[in-house]
């Protein structure tokens, strides 16, 4: 069965003033009908900048290259401008961190939701509000024709991502892409996404790709995991893989300090993992997390690491992690 | 929830460059501070650069043709005026006047629109709506007709001129000073001024106004443009500075009538005025986009 | 809105009674009005009876009230040169500034927000140089010498246009260039930097990710947003080109009220003066408050 999406050796340099910084270095990403990949990294680690180049909605000098990019065995990077825009909003949907910012102020909840609609499926005016006021519904907001006339500023956070999660489905898309879609939302009212997020996906067997910092969510969420690290691979694999049996002393050291769901209260702050990230302006040898890793060795400041797979389970570490745990604190 | 982001150091990749490189590397700042720096030092040295008296008249050798005209000669470089002055000393001594105006004016509009606006935004509430209200009807004002209407009533000289436009343009001070001292009245630091007792001035001298200098900075060099503008305009229309001083403006309204055919007596003071103008509102501009990396305009 | 609306009202009825206050402070600080409506043959008994009979010899504030009252009733006071209306000489001349101000607003919109909108898009472009360059070499042009300028490039050596009066339009395409040129630079770099604002702003990259072709990204989510405090600043400018006027009036020899006031602070004609000031002010009152609640119907925050 071919891959809906199928992603090689991804790359992306941003030209700043005397350099370009790498922000990704080498990915490689791939997702099945209606499976859930969750991207996991830190701020900076180029989880949004691979989103982003697969629509090709990278920031303005920002450069996207890689050997392979093909959805439903149509090369993205060959398609035109507006190739590419027949796909976005219509076979790819794409929902934001920020839902305060990401609708505009000017139009009303109707009109930009029907505006997809009308765009890629050339429909009339009263199919597009029949759609809206489905989707609406679909996405739990109730009395939805009320709800199409008001403005952004007039709903919550909370609402106005359930709008987005609406917008971005309008088409039925094969994918959705959510890029940290609960990082900008109350603690409750995330949980209430990302049930919806679930909920939606078993509904309509979309494909979800979900970027995000949070380890819970992807506790709660993921069929598989890639954990990013300076633009890098560092951990891929199922949820039960990753999550039972941590390879790369990266991952391992994340839920270490993971709190164990249930016991809330006793959160505690994550304990920072000393050193620092390389500068991605440069290339560096070896491992990227060696200067911040336990167990490096000289080898790992100096070879190259390749990511090898054991059973789907991939890792680019010369001295994995090999002790099994976590497997019940994650849940899976 | 665990949150990964945020806690871990991340090395600085965007290493800033220094302060004079960046000021070096922005073009229309150096620019702008040669011509400013040019006619200062030309204002300054006045009596050792210029090659003659600007109030000598020759009536031999009135309108005399620039140097670079067929009949000009090395005697004015600049050619003379309708009474037979040497124009390069008048415009020497010119930028006296414009420099004076614009700083004079300057120092006036600063001081009371810098005061009123940190005032407002710092204090808030009632305080803030009077001086927002005394900036609404001061910007209600047509600027050119008071100034023309206060200096006709008044009488006119140059300290007159410069305490009306001082009197007139403190509006943007103001603004921008009350922008940023309600910005910064909110920080920690001057918070934990006022909860140590400080008292209101202290706090605005000490805490907000080294805060709000960049911006005010950048008022400074528009405002100073714009009073060299208004001098001008003025004393073209005969109500600002009275011969026989040398302003640019006045040499051009002096040449007016002589425009067929010796167009140069307008042409270079308005040049001069134009390149002062220019250079002052580059450096403006400069002085803002290095101190606010997010760009121009 | 209707709370918003009536807030507005309040304040530009305040700005406006304080901007008469200070046009009537000017009247009377400068001159014995007496004395100068009885003329200068006149001798001291007549002057006292000129004073009794206008009223002058009354408290000040009770003055301001009369002229307030003269004042809604159209009635703005004699012209001492004229010897006739004011409210007459300045309806005479108000048609020829106003159309010189609003074809220069316009003129300057027409090519100001195109150009402002092409340089945000065309960011750090040499098209977006270009368009600084002619915004900064607009505002430290002297809009009096640029008049001269082209009264003797275009008038004295090419003799496309007339020399000067405004007799026919061809006299008035001059003047509307100065003023447009004047206006133009601080319009074309709001529009620039509000375009780059919007351009970056996160429901942009929405409508990007919606598919929308970049047309309808432009034309109906990034102009109107961006647009917005143009308009605001149009009304500001309007107020400035009326203010300007009396610059270029007087270069090009136009008989407009900027001309007039001109002519009337040199003749220390103060009504005139006085009511021009006072004129001035109020249309810019007016026009902000309209703009205000234009923007706040335009935005459905405000509106809200």
């Amino acid at each position: 069965m071919t891959k809906l999406l199928d992603i090689k050796n991804l790359r992306v340099e941003i030209p700043i003033q005397g350099g370009a910084v790498h922000a990704v270095r080498g990915v490689d990403l791939s997702i099945d009908r209606g499976e859930t990949l969750c991207i996991v990294g830190e701020s900076g680690s180029g989880k949004s900048m691979s989103s982003l180049a697969v629509m090709n909605l990278l920031p303005k000098g920002a450069h996207r290259s890689a050997d392979r990019m093909s959805f439903l065995g149509t090369d993205l990077l060959r398609l035109s401008h507006r190739g590419m825009a027949r796909i976005r909003g219509d076979r790819i949907g794409m929902i934001f961190q920020e839902p305060m910012t990401s609708l505009n102020p000017a139009y009303t909840i109707g009109n930009q939701l029907q505006e997809v609609y009308r765009r890629h499926r050339r429909a009339g005016r009263a199919a597009a509000r029949d759609r809206a006021i489905e989707l609406l519904e679909l996405v739990g907001i109730p009395n939805a024709p009320l709800r199409l006339r008001q403005y952004p500023h007039q709903l919550s956070g909370g609402l106005r991502q359930r709008v987005m999660i609406a917008m971005s489905l309008m088409c039925e898309p094969d994918i959705l892409i959510a890029d940290e879609p609960t990082s900008a939302l109350d603690v409750t009212v995330q949980v209430q996404i990302l049930h919806l997020l679930k909920d939606l996906q078993t509904k309509l067997g979309i494909a979800v790709i979900l970027i995000t910092h949070d380890l819970g969510v992807v506790a709660r969420t993921a069929d598989r995991v890639a954990v990013v690290y300076a633009g890098q691979i560092l951990e891929t694999g199922t949820a039960r893989q990753v999550f039972g049996t941590p390879r790369h002393p990266y991952t391992a050291r994340l839920l270490d300090s993971m709190p164990i769901p249930g016991m809330m209260r006793l959160r505690r702050k994550l304990q920072a993992i000393p050193g620092t990230v390389p500068s991605l302006t440069n290339d560096f040898q070896g491992c990227a997390f060696a200067a911040r890793c336990d167990r490096a060795r000289p080898e790992c400041r100096t070879t190259e690491v390749p990511l090898v797979r054991e059973d789907g389970h991939g890792f680019a570490c010369l001295h994995p992690e090999t002790e099994a745990r976590f497997a019940q604190k994650a849940g899976v | 929830m665990t949150d990964i982001s945020t806690e871990t150091p991340i090395e600085d990749d965007f290493v800033r460059p220094s302060r004079l490189r960046q000021w070096l590397s922005h073009g229309g700042l150096v620019i702008g501070g040669t011509i400013l720096f040019i006619t200062i030092f030309m204002a300054i040295f006045a009596a050792y650069l210029a090659p003659g008296d600007p109030y000598l008249q020759g009536l031999g050798d009135r309108l005399q043709p620039p140097i670079w005209h067929d009949r000009g000669s090395w005697d004015h470089p600049l050619g003379t005026d309708q009474l037979g002055r040497d124009y390069l000393s008048r415009l020497i001594y010119g930028s006296r006047i414009s420099l004076l105006i614009g700083i004079g004016t300057v120092a006036i509009a600063g001081l009371i629109g810098t005061t009123l606006g940190l005032v407002a935004g710092f204090m808030g509430g009632r305080v803030d709506m009077v001086i927002s209200f005394l900036i609404t009807v001061r910007l209600a004002m047509p600027l050119v007709l008071v100034a023309l209407a206060v200096v006709g009533l008044v009488g006119n000289s140059l300290f007159i001129v410069i305490a009306v436009l001082g009197l007139l343009l403190w509006d943007r001070f103001a603004v921008v000073a009350r922008t940023a001292a309600a910005q910064v009245r909110n920080l920690d630091y001057v918070a934990a001024a006022r909860a140590l007792g400080c008292s209101t001035p202290r706090i605005i001298l000490q805490e907000v106004l080294p805060n709000v200098m960049g911006s005010i900075l950048v008022v400074v060099t528009l405002e100073m443009a714009h009073a060299i503008l208004l001098e001008a305009a003025l004393s073209f229309l005969g109500l600002g500075v009275q011969p026989p001083l040398p302003s640019w403006g006045l040499m051009i309204a002096e040449g007016r009538d002589f425009i067929f055919f010796t167009p140069w007596v307008i042409a270079i003071p308005g040049v001069a005025l134009f390149v002062l103008v220019l250079g002052i509102n580059l450096v403006g501009d400069g002085l803002r986009d290095v101190s606010s990396p997010g760009g121009r305009s | 809105m209707l709370r918003y609306t009536a807030q507005r009202l309040l304040v530009a009825f305040a700005v406006a009674i304080s901007v008469s206050v200070i046009s009537f402070a000017i009247l009377r600080m400068s001159t014995d009005l007496a004395q100068a409506l009885a003329g200068e043959a006149a001798n001291q008994e007549q002057v006292e009876q000129i004073r009794i009979a206008y009223g002058l010899d009354r408290p000040l504030p009770l003055q301001y009230l009369d002229w307030l009252a003269d004042l809604f009733r159209g009635d703005l006071g004699q012209s001492y040169y004229f010897r006739s209306p004011v409210a007459e000489l300045i309806g005479d001349r108000l048609p020829l500034t106003f159309s010189l101000a609003i074809s220069s607003l316009f003129l300057a919109l027409v090519i100001a927000v195109p150009l402002g909108i092409i340089a945000a898009l065309k960011q750090n472009t040499w098209i977006d140089r270009a368009c600084l360059t002619l915004a900064v070499v607009g505002q430290a042009m002297p809009s009096f010498w640029f008049a001269l300028m082209l009264i003797f490039f275009f008038a004295v050596q090419l003799q496309w246009v007339p020399l000067s009066g405004g007799a026919t339009w061809q006299g008035l395409i001059l003047p509307v260039v100065v003023l447009a040129y004047y206006a133009m630079p601080a319009i074309m770099r709001l529009t620039r930097a509000g375009m780059v604002d919007v351009l970056a702003s996160d429901y942009i990259r929405t409508a990007r990710a919606k598919g929308l072709s970049s047309t309808s990204i432009l034309l109906k989510h990034a102009l109107r947003n961006a647009v917005m405090p143009v308009i605001a600043l149009a009304a500001v400018q309007f107020g400035f080109l009326l203010g300007g006027s009396t610059i270029v009036e007087t270069v090009f020899a136009l008989d407009g009220i900027g001309y007039l006031s001109w002519e009337s602070i040199q003749r220390a004609d103060f009504p005139v003066v006085q009511s021009i000031v006072l004129l001035f002010s109020l249309i810019f009152v007016v026009l902000t408050l309209l703009t205000d609640l234009l923007n706040a119907w335009i935005d459905p925050r405000v509106r809200g």
